[in-house]
């Protein structure tokens, strides 16, 4: 999903003018500025984390406090109400943005570090390493991501580490094909070349040469599947196979809220607007940084 | 065109050999003896032998590979130990509801996303344009099984206009039907979202290119430029994203399956999952990343159909 204001026809006179160029020559901060998505979803996502940092602070409740008053509807003791074992579900909510956050930052770096890693090098090297990779990330790329995610917790287990490296796992082949792209398309311009004259390594090249270049699109990748991971981990605790149940997730809330949709939907309406409003601020800010670079591209040709 | 192809058609049966290979392998690499399982704890030693020598557990890794590979070209997938059943009977049995939900997903996906995003593109940069934007970013970060969640409420609990759960199996055509609006409606609006922001880039790239121009300039009307000119060049990355689209959804159902309590491959995928049972799981893996790898096949196959210029390359 890239906004494609950009791409419109008018623009596309206005981006050889010089006077254009020159407007775009501006710093980058006045861009992030410029784009309403990217510091749209900038702001999202910065909420979210202070919610998460300081949980501890603004929660008016322990979030695993088992108390008498069961399934309370809206006060001002218990904005959200409370849950079947009267827990506060305001407080739960500002809780499980934490386990949402942090698998889903954890499992992105992670996938895009090793995806990377793995990507740079297949298309660098190209040959026998090249296909043997490409063919075990297509076999990947052949289950559903949930699918997938669900297959690894079946060897794995379930449990907070588990699940990350689940998740990880099931997003790192969209990071190794984009890596591999990237890596083709610089590896045979002339610095590289220089670099390779000069007698430099094929660890050193992929290190110093190319990553440098790919890094952007790869990062930007990443920002957008934060987005996916968070939509993982709430289905797998949604089905009861994401962390320990005692732990507050989104996924976990929306699941227990269930049962109650009659007569309590805030308890399953609540959690999932959570979720929604934290996976848009992550696909806003991926697709803000994704126009910028494009824009910054095009003003390099 | 022909090397393409060749390519393409040799590199599927490869993948799926290799996705076989691999659940293979961690199947095996799991701790516990199906034998032993089956036999129960107190089983004796000689029994639990006998069983392994039946069940070919016995014998080396790759014998044990070539022997499941010709059971599976004879479609048999080995049996469920916990259900009692072959596992191809019980994805035979569970195959039709998900591939009615997806397919039903899908079309309500295409319909809605391809329309929406024509007229978007149409008048890019208009209140209508930035509506629809808004409504498909909110629609494609919205977990599935939420929308599930908040239509049953809606439409099942509030309004009583469907039913909330079942697949209506056993009733008429019409029970069948208004079984699948609601699931159907929360799997598809998510990707419908996906294929509208497509269509409108593209449409709006392709009304870009000169000959679009030439024929603007030629005098037609708008709505055949449209038509006749943008749509067919701008339809090459729609079906791309279809064919990711029917994947995708495929996945979906496991979620939504759950929450509207249906019958269907992603229920028995989480029942295999929280109940260990690897033999449906291994079925199960092997039987959905063919069906993928097959969907892949054919969006490839069209792409050369619509798109001459790619069996040059």
């Amino acid at each position: 999903m890239t906004h494609t204001t950009h791409r419109d026809p008018s623009e596309k006179t206005s981006r050889t003018s010089v006077a254009s160029s020159q407007r775009r020559a501006r710093p980058r901060v006045s861009k992030l500025w410029k784009s309403k998505s990217a510091f749209i979803g900038g702001f999202i996502v910065l909420t979210v984390v202070l919610t998460a940092i300081l949980a501890p602070v603004i929660a008016p409740y322990d979030p695993t406090e088992l108390t008498a008053d069961r399934l309370e509807s809206f006060s001002t003791r218990h904005f959200f109400g409370t849950d079947k074992y009267g827990r506060d579900v305001f407080s739960r909510v500002i809780w499980g943005s934490r386990v949402s956050l942090a698998i889903g930052l954890v499992a992105s770096l992670g996938a895009c570090v090793i995806g990377s890693a793995i990507g740079l090098v297949s298309g660098y090297a190209g040959g026998v390493v090249d296909i043997v990779i490409m063919r075990l990330i297509d076999i990947m790329l052949a289950l559903p991501l949930i699918v997938l995610a669900l297959v690894l917790v079946a060897f794995m287990g379930a449990g907070l580490m588990n699940v990350s490296i689940a998740v990880a796992i099931s997003i790192t082949p969209a990071l190794v094909r984009v890596a591999r792209a990237e890596a083709l398309r610089y590896k045979e311009l002339d610095h590289v070349t220089a670099a390779r004259a000069i007698g430099a390594g094929p660890g050193r090249i992929v290190a110093y040469h190319i990553l440098p270049l790919a890094l952007p699109p790869i990062l930007i990748l990443a920002t957008l599947r934060v987005a996916s991971t968070i939509l993982i981990e709430s289905s797998l605790s949604f089905l009861g196979l994401g962390v320990a149940r005692s732990v507050p997730t989104w996924g976990g809330m929306l699941s227990d809220g269930r049962s109650y949709l009659v007569t309590q939907p805030a308890l399953t309406i609540v959690p999932g607007l959570a979720i929604m409003v934290t996976v848009i601020g992550f696909n806003l800010l991926g697709d803000g940084l994704n126009d910028l670079l494009n824009r910054r591209l095009q003003d390099k040709r | 065109m022909l090397s393409y192809l060749a390519r393409r058609l040799l590199l599927a049966p490869i993948t799926i050999l290799g996705l076989i290979a691999v659940i293979f392998v961690l199947v095996r690499l799991m701790p516990g003896d199906p034998a032993v399982t089956m036999l129960g704890d107190y089983a004796t030693e000689e029994r639990v032998a006998a069983l392994r020598a039946e069940m070919g557990l016995d014998k080396p890794w790759p014998v044990q590979f070539g022997v499941y590979i010709g059971q599976l070209l004879r479609g048999n997938l080995g049996e469920s130990m916990r259900m009692q059943k072959e596992v191809s009977w019980l994805i035979g049995s569970f195959f039709p509801p998900t591939l009615i939900l997806a397919l039903s997903a899908m079309t309500i996906a295409v319909l809605v996303g391809v329309s929406s995003g024509i007229v978007s593109a149409f008048f890019h940069n208009t209140k209508f344009d930035y509506g629809t934007t808004m409504l498909a970013i909110t629609a494609y970060s919205a977990p599935a099984f939420w929308l599930g969640l908040m239509a049953l409420f809606v439409f099942g609990i509030k309004l009583r206009w469907f039913p909330i759960t079942g697949s209506g199996s056993g009733g008429t055509a019409v029970d069948v039907l208004r079984h699948l609006v609601l699931p159907a409606g929360a799997l598809g609006l998510r990707q419908a979202a996906l294929v509208s922001r497509m269509t409108r880039t593209s449409v709006l790239q392709t009304l870009q290119e000169d000959y679009v121009r030439t024929a603007t300039a030629k005098g037609l009307r708008n709505s055949r430029v449209l038509v006749k000119h943008a749509l067919r060049n701008a339809l090459i990355p729609i079906v791309t994203v279809m064919g990711l689209t029917l994947g995708v959804l495929l996945g979906g159902t496991v979620v939504t399956e759950v929450v509207f309590s249906r019958p269907g491959l992603g229920k028995l995928l989480v029942t295999s999952v929280t109940t260990r049972d690897f033999q449906t799981l291994q079925g199960l893996v092997v039987v959905w990343g063919g069906i993928v790898i097959l969907i892949n096949l054919v969006i490839d196959l069209v792409y050369c159909w619509i798109d001459p210029r790619i069996r040059y390359r």
